[in-house]
């Protein structure tokens, strides 16, 4: 039963990861052979089909590790801290993606790398709250206070999400605004690249904090146990 | 105490955070609005390539909706709202091939460095069930040995 179980997620994974792969290169086939050239910045709008999604997967790791470390915080499961920690790790990722894609847009389209923004800086607000997270994290063995000060902090930094969305409506800035309620101004050939690259990115997140939360669940087991069979030691020795 | 220790500096630590965050936007704010001066020069800078394309195909622009679209409130008027696809060849100042290059190369290989570093993560798991299966032989042989040290 356990053997089939094992086989059944084996699959599970390479059908997860087959499918992330063939949506990744359907995106970038698109992006680069199907989406045309925006007509005043060029073939630099391109970093668009992947800045976006990966801004849209940070929001998703960031929340995954706020949800997850308030669980952690209610319940203290050693489940919901893993989530935690692959959700952080994955945002942070995403994150780094952001403010290195944004820039090489902004080279082009502004003329500058990088500028005050109100959207950029609390951009790279919210990217330095959770390396702080990571970082704490990584400090050692994190103990039972540790993870709890960083989930505080994980569910604390999520709070300027909602900054960076609204930080273009409220506050004048440079950051363009295509996608809104109303409608995107995009050419439907564009929408379609744009559309890939999402679907691609949200396979991709979701198969980096499932496997990256698997491993951190077995790092933690093989933590308990170890502790356990070195108690089992010490009481024969002594 | 210790559980006492870290929720007072989990307070503390929130409150500079806090701190922080404000002091950014406080500056991010000001500093927008100090350069407010200079962004009207950069408007216009923008501009250039933009007038240029429209008297190009003799479009004049209005002046009475420029007028407007300076004098209101809104900022989302002060950004772009739409990607168009180009018609007709294309003249470009800055070369963004390297720069969307880059950018595609640099999210491959982040991407790539992750599933490394996972890869690294899942080795060393490995090797600790390697270490503690050694443990458990070595505990079980030692049991054995002294079932049979008591037994004779």
């Amino acid at each position: 039963m356990g053997r089939i179980a094992k086989t059944e997620t084996f699959v599970g994974w390479i059908v997860a990861v087959l499918v992330t792969w063939a949506s990744l290169t359907a995106a970038l086939y698109c992006t680069f052979y199907v989406a045309p050239v925006e007509e005043q910045m060029g073939i630099v709008q391109k970093i668009f089909y992947i800045h976006v999604p990966s801004a849209y997967a940070m929001y998703v790791g960031f929340i995954v590790s706020a949800i997850a470390s308030l669980g952690y915080l209610i319940k203290r499961k050693p489940n919901w801290d893993a989530v935690a920690v692959a959700g952080a790790e994955v945002g942070t990722l995403f994150c780094l993606i952001v403010l290195i894609t944004g820039p090489l847009w902004a080279r082009r389209a502004w003329g500058v790398w990088w500028t005050w923004d109100p959207r950029l800086t609390t951009t790279l607000l919210a990217g330095m709250i959770f390396v702080a997270y990571l970082s704490l994290r990584s400090l050692g063995a994190a103990g039972e206070v540790e993870k709890r000060f960083a989930a505080g902090l994980a569910v604390f930094g999520v709070l300027d999400l909602p900054l960076i969305h609204y930080s273009v409506q409220k506050w004048r800035g440079q950051h363009p605004t295509v996608i809104t309620s109303k409608g995107g101004g995009l050419d439907p050939d564009m929408k379609l690249a744009l559309g890939l690259g999402f679907l691609a990115v949200t396979l991709l997140v979701i198969v980096l904090i499932w496997m990256r939360a698997s491993l951190e669940k077995r790092k933690l087991q093989l933590e308990k146990l170890e502790i356990k069979i070195n108690q089992q030691q010490w009481e024969r020795e002594t | 105490m210790r559980e006492k220790i870290s929720t007072t500096s989990f307070m503390c630590n929130s409150v500079a955070v806090l701190i922080f965050v404000m002091v950014v936007h406080v500056f991010a704010v000001d500093k927008t609005s100090a350069q407010e001066t200079g962004a009207e020069g950069n408007e216009k800078q923008a501009q250039i390539p933009a007038e240029q394309i429209a008297q190009n195909k003799n479009i004049q622009p209005k002046a009475n909706e420029l007028e407007e679209k300076a004098a209101s409130d809104d900022p989302s008027l002060d950004r772009k709202t739409a990607f168009r696809a180009v018609k007709g060849p294309q003249a470009e100042t800055i070369e963004g091939k390297p720069l969307l290059f880059g950018a595609y190369v640099s999210f491959l290989l982040l991407i790539g460095f992750f599933l490394v570093r996972m890869g690294k993560i899942n080795g060393a798991n490995q090797a600790s069930i390697r270490l503690l299966e050694q443990k458990i032989d070595s505990q079980n042989e030692e049991k054995k040995t002294e079932n049979n040290h008591a037994a004779r």
